[in-house]
This record gives structure tokens, C-alpha cells and sequence, in this order.
């Protein structure tokens, strides 16, 4: 068992994206560089308190909607717009967790040295099911693997709790599943989301 | 927010008696509730203008101006701020309505002080790359730590005004006049030489709620008046997504909470005389 | 050209002028004070639409309301390439025609929390908030299926004006108090729209930051 929490399917954030997320009630911004790393960042500009999740990558850096500050993959800030002349002191700089891509899913603050299993999967989808984490781990049954993994059909499942009473369900197939079995799957899916959520109101 | 009524006798002198805007004076019903600083007050036109009263019932003192109606919650310790702009001949005022955004009301401010931002929030009107760079400009606190005032500040525009043709280096001034109202001074693309005004004026519902009355006094007699609206709304529309994501919503007053830069010097003088008079409300003074 | 009777913070106004950016045709836009003037129920302007809505287009020939119709007007008339209503297609112009009514449940759902939480517009928040979620996973599904099949956009291999019709109150979600978090089929198909060629923004929609324009 390791330390990685699930934050998204390896395809479920597109190169060049940002995310929200939360991982243990810490709110971060989670995204994908041009080149194809994902980081995990504390969810907060230090310039003046802007959600990273709304600003906008470019190439291997992150950028804040609300000044376009720059910030590297180490998470120094690399440039600011309003002075282009200026280095900026390496003071300046984002919390990071460690974050890597591992067997179809992007994970999120475990030890570097013990990755994930890497076995070859394909995202699916990922969804926001509004039952706590151990409800959903319930209704899934079947026994985690390692990495905390359940199977569901023939796809892989990842739990992450987002808060206290939602948890998303992170989903990826064998590589070769034809698209027909995935989109079953995919309904299969929301069919549990609604069974357990009418579960949890009831 | 309401509901749970504020002691507004718990509230610091200096956040109780100053007058804040509660209504534009053309759209306002003759009757009306509405919120300040947490607590439920009433507000009614009479023959002798408006009137308004506390959650108590007891009376408080109402005035209009600059198109608004303001309220002092408290006991008036000083008159409201002048503008004396908003009686030159040939301007036009455009009052532009409310605008509800959930963040601190000194937040709302500081945003309205911040030029930096304009590449990016405000992409091809006000601002954009890589025309970024904010350049030196001259910050100070009047005397008796009256007002904040920052001149000398210029900034490249593709769109100033609804008159601007074309892109152009706009001089700005800013003013902060009372914690909760700013002001600047623009370029005015018709008429050189004369400053266009624009302001808001903000209504603290809470420490982290507000509702923002913009409102500006132009030289333009071409462009019709809701098309003025419209550009200060979508202005300040862009603004309230930036301003509903800041973490925390309340403005810091602990220096090392967040970093600011030269371009900021407005800013850090803005919450440097918040703190000095105590007009805390809508502020967290703790790090994170 | 047509003349388009606009209010800046309207979705359903920013549909009709993101369509006619997209296919570079020109509007004669007037703003209609909608907030704080009301004056889409002053007489001047039920005189164009008695019921009071906007947007309203006037074509030279007639005067068109509703979005979905203006939409479908503009596509019919001002797109050679019949791409962004493929009337030739039957079942695509039937997953269309289905989308332009979705667009009115985003409207009414998604629309009013956004007009509560900005505007100030009384109405029952709560009911809102739950109509935009069932309206949103709903979204979510068909964008995540489409996904899954290879595909971006909602009724065809290339955006159409389904896409069009829904994208706005969709990506303003946030504006009424609806964070997007949970819908990360939708986050990637905003994005598709937002990079189209011609694309334009209105407020709660940023201008795409990725690559810059100029050098
Ligand atoms: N289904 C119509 C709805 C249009 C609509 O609701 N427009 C709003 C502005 S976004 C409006 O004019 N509302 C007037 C009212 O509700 O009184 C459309 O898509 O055009
Ligand atoms: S808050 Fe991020 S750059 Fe200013
Ligand atoms: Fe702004």
C-alpha cells in the first residue's frame, strides 16, 4: 500500500491543462505541461492569493490569470510580466507535492522512490459521486490492490475523497477495450453513482 | 448572512460611522431593506428625502449623492468624501447599478487600484502582451492620513474608453478616499487635458460579501449611455472572477502573507492605511 | 447587416455574437440597458419583442427572438459551408435541433443562479443550484461519451451551433456559484471552443493566455 492518492485519469486532464483538485482536505492545482509532466501545486499565488487552478501553461511553466506570473516546474517564479526586466528572488516560489502519471492514473503526494504499479491502462472517466470515500468503497466490494485499486468490469478503479462527502471515482480500461464495452462501462458507472447517492438519501 | 445579526456596536468606530452607497437613487423603490455590514437596515423616501433605520428601529442618517443613496450606519464622523468633478459642467454621470460579488470589500478596492492586471483580465481592451510593464509611479498618504493617492501612472491600452479609437499610453491617478470607495482619473481620448472619472463604490454586506456600485463621470457626448454601462460591466465582470478566487477572501494586513512588487506600491500603501486607522473590517491581520 | 439588440452580459446575446465572430460576419450591435435600466420591458422595446427578451435580431427582412432561432438563422444564411447546421445530415441535425432545447434547460438553470448571485435577482437559489446540477452531469455524460467515441465537440466531428447554443452558460457555471470541478469532459470541451479559430470572450470567459499572439 502506498501513500499516492488518485487525482485524475492519465487522459482526464488534456497537455496544457490545469485542474482543481483536493488531496487530504489541501486544496492544490494540478496540472500538465506541454511537454507531458504533471504537477501538484498548492492552490494559491503568492503575489496575491489567485487560484493557480485558473491560470493557463505554457510550455513547461504555469502561469496566474491574474498578473501572469510565471512559475517554473519547481515552482520559483521564473517571470513577471509587470516588471520584464526583473529576476525574480528565488523567495518567491509554490509549495509543490510530488506527482507523477502511473498505470492510467495521475497521483498525488506519495514517496517518489515507490511509484504506483505501471500497468498499461487507458483512462476512462472520472466522476464526482456526492457519498463519503468508505460508502463508495462499500458499494464497490472487491479487494484494493497495492495501489488501493478496485476492479470494476473489466476496468480499474481509483477513489479519491474530494471532502467529507464527495468522492470521485476515477475509472481506466485495459488499452485495447473497444469503444462500445467503454461506453457501457461508462453508464455502468453512472448507474452506481445514482443507485449509491439514492442509497445515501434514503 | 443577515439573519444572524451583526452587534453593530461591536464594530470599530471608524467601520461604524462612515457612509457607504446602498442604492443607485433612479432605480431605488420607495421602499427598500437592504444589508450592511451584516445587519438589515430600511430604507424609505419621504418628503424630506430618504430616510433609513437601524435593525433596532432607532433612525440613522441617509444623504444622496453622486447619484447613490449612502447610509451612515453609525453617528457621521465625517462628511462623505468630495468629488468635485461630479459637478463640472459638460460631464456626464453614468451610474451603472450593482454588482454582487462574493469576496471581501477591501478586496474589491484593491483590485480597482491594480493596473498590472490589465494584459490579462482586461486582454485587448485595457491590456495585452506583451505591453505589460508597469512603470515607475508615485504613491502617497495625504495629509492626516486623509486619502491614498497614486499619480504619475501610465499603462499602453488597445481600448481606453468606449471613444478610444486605438491603442494608446493612458496616464492614470488613483484615489482612495474612504476605505471602501476608489477613484481614478484617465485620460479622456476626446477632450485632452481633462481627466474622464471612474469609481466605485463599495457595499459591504459582509466581511466577505459586497456589492459594487461603479459609477464614472465622462466627457463624451457620442456614445449612448448603455453603451457606457455595458463597457464598465463588462469591465468589472471580468474583474469578479479574478476577485472571487483569491485565497482567502479576506484582505491580509500581515505583510508576508502574500509578495508584493514595485507595481504594487498602491496596494501595499492602501493596506498599510487601512491598518493604521483600524478599518479592519473585511480584513484578516493573522498569516495563513 | 443585421442589427443585433444586445446586453453584454447576456449568454444568450454572447451566443449569437461568438457565432457571427466565428463565421466573420458583421453585426450592428446595440446595447439594451437589460441592468440596471430594465429596458427590455420599457414600451420602445416590447414595441420589437413584446415578450421582452433579448437577444433580438433584426435581419432587414424580419425581426428574429430567441437564441437558438438566431443561431440556426445565421447558420442557414451566412455559412457557405453548411457545417455549422448540416441540414443534409438528417441525424445530426436531429442531435442539433435536440441540443438547442438542452441549451434552455442551461438557461434556466445555470442562467438564473448566475442572475441571482450577480444581478441580485430574487429566486429560489437552492432550486437553481439542483435543476444546474442534474442539467450539467447530464452534459458531462453525453461529452464523456462523445470523448470515449474520438470525439470533441457535441453533434458532429466539427462544432456546430449545438456547441454553440450550450457552451455559454455552461463555462459561466462558476458566475452562479457552480464550480465546473466535478465535470472534466465539459472543462475539455470549453477548451475545444475557446481555441476555434475567430473565437471571442465575454466576461466570466477568458481570452485563451496559452500561446501568446505576438512575438
Ligand atoms: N430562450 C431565450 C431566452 C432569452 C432570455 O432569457 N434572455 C434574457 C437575457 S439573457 C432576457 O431577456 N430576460 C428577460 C426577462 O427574463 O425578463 C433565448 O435563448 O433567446
Ligand atoms: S495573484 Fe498571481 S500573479 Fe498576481
Ligand atoms: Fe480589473
Amino acid at each position: 500500500m502506498t501513500d499516492w492518492i488518485p487525482v485524475s485519469t492519465a487522459t482526464g486532464l488534456r497537455r496544457g491543462g490545469v485542474m482543481r483538485s483536493f488531496v487530504c482536505g489541501q486544496e492544490l492545482a494540478i496540472w500538465h505541461s506541454a511537454g507531458g509532466a504533471v504537477h501538484a501545486w498548492d492552490n494559491r499565488c503568492p503575489h496575491r492569493g489567485m487560484r493557480l487552478s485558473h491560470g493557463f501553461v505554457r510550455g513547461e511553466q504555469l502561469a496566474c490569470l491574474y498578473h501572469g506570473w510565471h512559475y517554473g516546474a519547481d515552482g520559483a517564479c521564473t517571470a513577471i510580466p509587470a516588471h520584464p526586466d526583473l529576476v525574480p528572488p528565488a523567495s518567491i516560489c509554490v509549495p509543490t507535492s510530488p506527482c507523477i502519471e502511473a498505470g492510467g492514473f495521475v497521483w498525488v503526494g506519495g514517496d517518489p522512490a515507490h511509484p504506483p504499479a505501471e500497468i498499461p491502462r487507458l483512462g476512462l472517466r472520472s466522476l464526482h459521486v456526492e457519498v463519503p470515500l468508505a460508502t463508495l468503497r462499500a458499494h464497490l466490494g472487491g479487494t484494493p490492490d497495492a495501489d488501493g485499486l478496485v476492479p470494476f468490469g473489466i476496468a480499474a478503479a481509483a477513489l479519491q475523497a474530494w471532502d467529507d462527502r464527495t468522492t470521485v471515482l476515477h475509472l481506466a480500461t485495459p488499452p485495447k477495450t473497444s469503444t462500445t464495452d467503454r461506453i457501457a462501462l461508462s453508464r455502468a458507472a453512472e448507474a452506481l453513482r445514482r443507485e449509491v447517492e439514492e442509497w445515501q438519501t434514503a | 448572512m443577515a439573519d444572524r445579526m451583526t452587534d453593530l456596536t461591536a464594530l470599530p468606530a471608524v467601520t461604524l460611522n462612515d457612509w457607504y452607497c446602498v442604492a443607485m437613487e433612479v432605480t431605488a423603490p420607495d421602499a427598500f431593506d437592504t444589508t450592511l455590514l451584516g445587519a438589515t437596515f430600511y430604507v424609505t423616501r419621504t418628503a424630506d428625502g430618504w430616510q433609513a433605520t437601524r435593525p433596532d428601529g432607532t433612525p440613522c442618517r441617509c444623504q444622496t449623492r453622486y447619484d447613490h443613496i449612502w447610509l451612515c450606519p453609525g453617528t457621521p464622523d465625517r462628511d462623505l468624501f468630495a468629488l468635485p468633478e461630479a459637478d463640472q459642467s459638460g460631464r456626464r454621470p453614468v451610474p451603472c447599478g450593482a454588482v454582487r460579488v462574493a469576496c471581501s470589500p477591501l478586496r474589491a478596492v484593491e483590485n480597482f487600484l491594480d493596473i498590472a492586471h490589465f494584459p490579462f483580465v482586461h486582454t485587448g481592451i485595457l491590456g495585452s502582451e506583451p505591453h505589460t510593464e508597469v512603470y515607475r509611479y508615485e504613491v502617497e498618504i495625504t495629509e492626516g492620513d486623509a486619502e491614498v493617492w497614486a499619480t504619475k501612472v501610465r499603462f499602453y491600452q488597445p481600448q481606453a474608453a468606449k471613444s478610444a479609437a486605438g491603442g494608446i499610453e493612458t496616464d492614470y491617478m488613483y484615489r482612495v478616499p474612504a476605505p471602501m470607495v476608489s477613484v481614478l482619473y484617465k485620460t479622456c481620448p476626446p477632450r485632452p487635458g481633462e481627466w474622464d472619472v471612474i469609481a466605485i463604490f463599495v457595499q459591504p454586506l459582509g466581511p466577505e460579501l459586497c456589492d459594487v456600485w461603479p459609477w464614472m463621470s465622462l466627457f463624451d457626448d457620442e456614445t449612448p449611455q448603455e453603451a457606457l454601462i455595458q463597457f464598465q460591466q463588462t469591465i468589472f465582470l471580468q474583474d469578479r472572477s479574478i476577485l472571487e478566487n483569491q485565497v482567502p477572501r479576506l484582505l491580509p494586513l500581515d505583510p508576508r502573507m502574500e509578495v508584493p512588487t514595485r507595481a504594487d506600491l498602491t496596494s501595499v500603501a492602501y493596506r498599510r492605511w487601512l491598518k493604521a486607522r483600524g478599518a479592519t473590517y473585511g480584513a484578516t491581520l493573522e498569516a495563513l | 447587416m443585421a442589427t443585433l439588440y444586445d446586453y453584454a452580459l447576456s449568454g444568450n446575446c454572447y451566443k449569437v455574437r461568438l457565432l457571427a465572430a466565428l463565421l466573420e460576419v458583421p453585426l450592428d450591435v446595440q446595447a439594451v440597458d437589460f441592468y440596471p435600466g430594465r429596458a427590455h420591458l420599457a414600451p420602445a422595446f416590447l414595441a420589437l419583442n413584446p415578450a421582452g427578451t433579448l437577444p433580438v435580431l433584426e435581419t432587414g427582412e424580419s425581426v428574429l427572438t430567441q437564441s437558438s432561432a438566431i443561431l440556426g438563422w445565421l447558420a442557414a444564411t451566412q455559412d457557405p459551408t453548411g457545417r455549422w447546421l448540416p441540414t443534409d445530415e438528417p441525424e445530426t441535425l436531429a442531435r442539433v435541433l435536440g441540443w438547442l432545447a438542452f441549451a434552455d434547460r442551461l438557461t434556466a438553470t445555470v442562467g438564473e443562479a448566475r442572475l441571482h448571485d450577480m444581478l441580485r435577482k430574487p429566486l429560489d437559489i437552492d432550486a437553481a443550484r439542483a435543476g444546474a446540477k442534474q442539467v450539467l452531469r447530464q452534459l458531462e455524460t453525453a461529452l464523456a461519451e462523445r470523448q470515449i467515441a474520438g470525439q470533441s465537440f457535441l453533434a458532429a466531428p466539427h462544432p456546430t451551433i449545438a456547441d454553440i447554443a450550450c457552451f455559454p452558460y455552461a463555462a459561466l457555471a462558476p458566475d452562479g456559484g457552480i464550480a465546473l470541478d466535478p465535470y472534466p469532459a465539459i472543462r475539455d470541451w470549453i477548451f475545444a471552443i475557446r481555441s476555434l479559430p475567430g473565437f471571442i470572450t465575454m466576461p466570466g470567459i477568458h481570452a485563451l493566455h496559452e500561446v501568446l499572439d505576438q512575438p
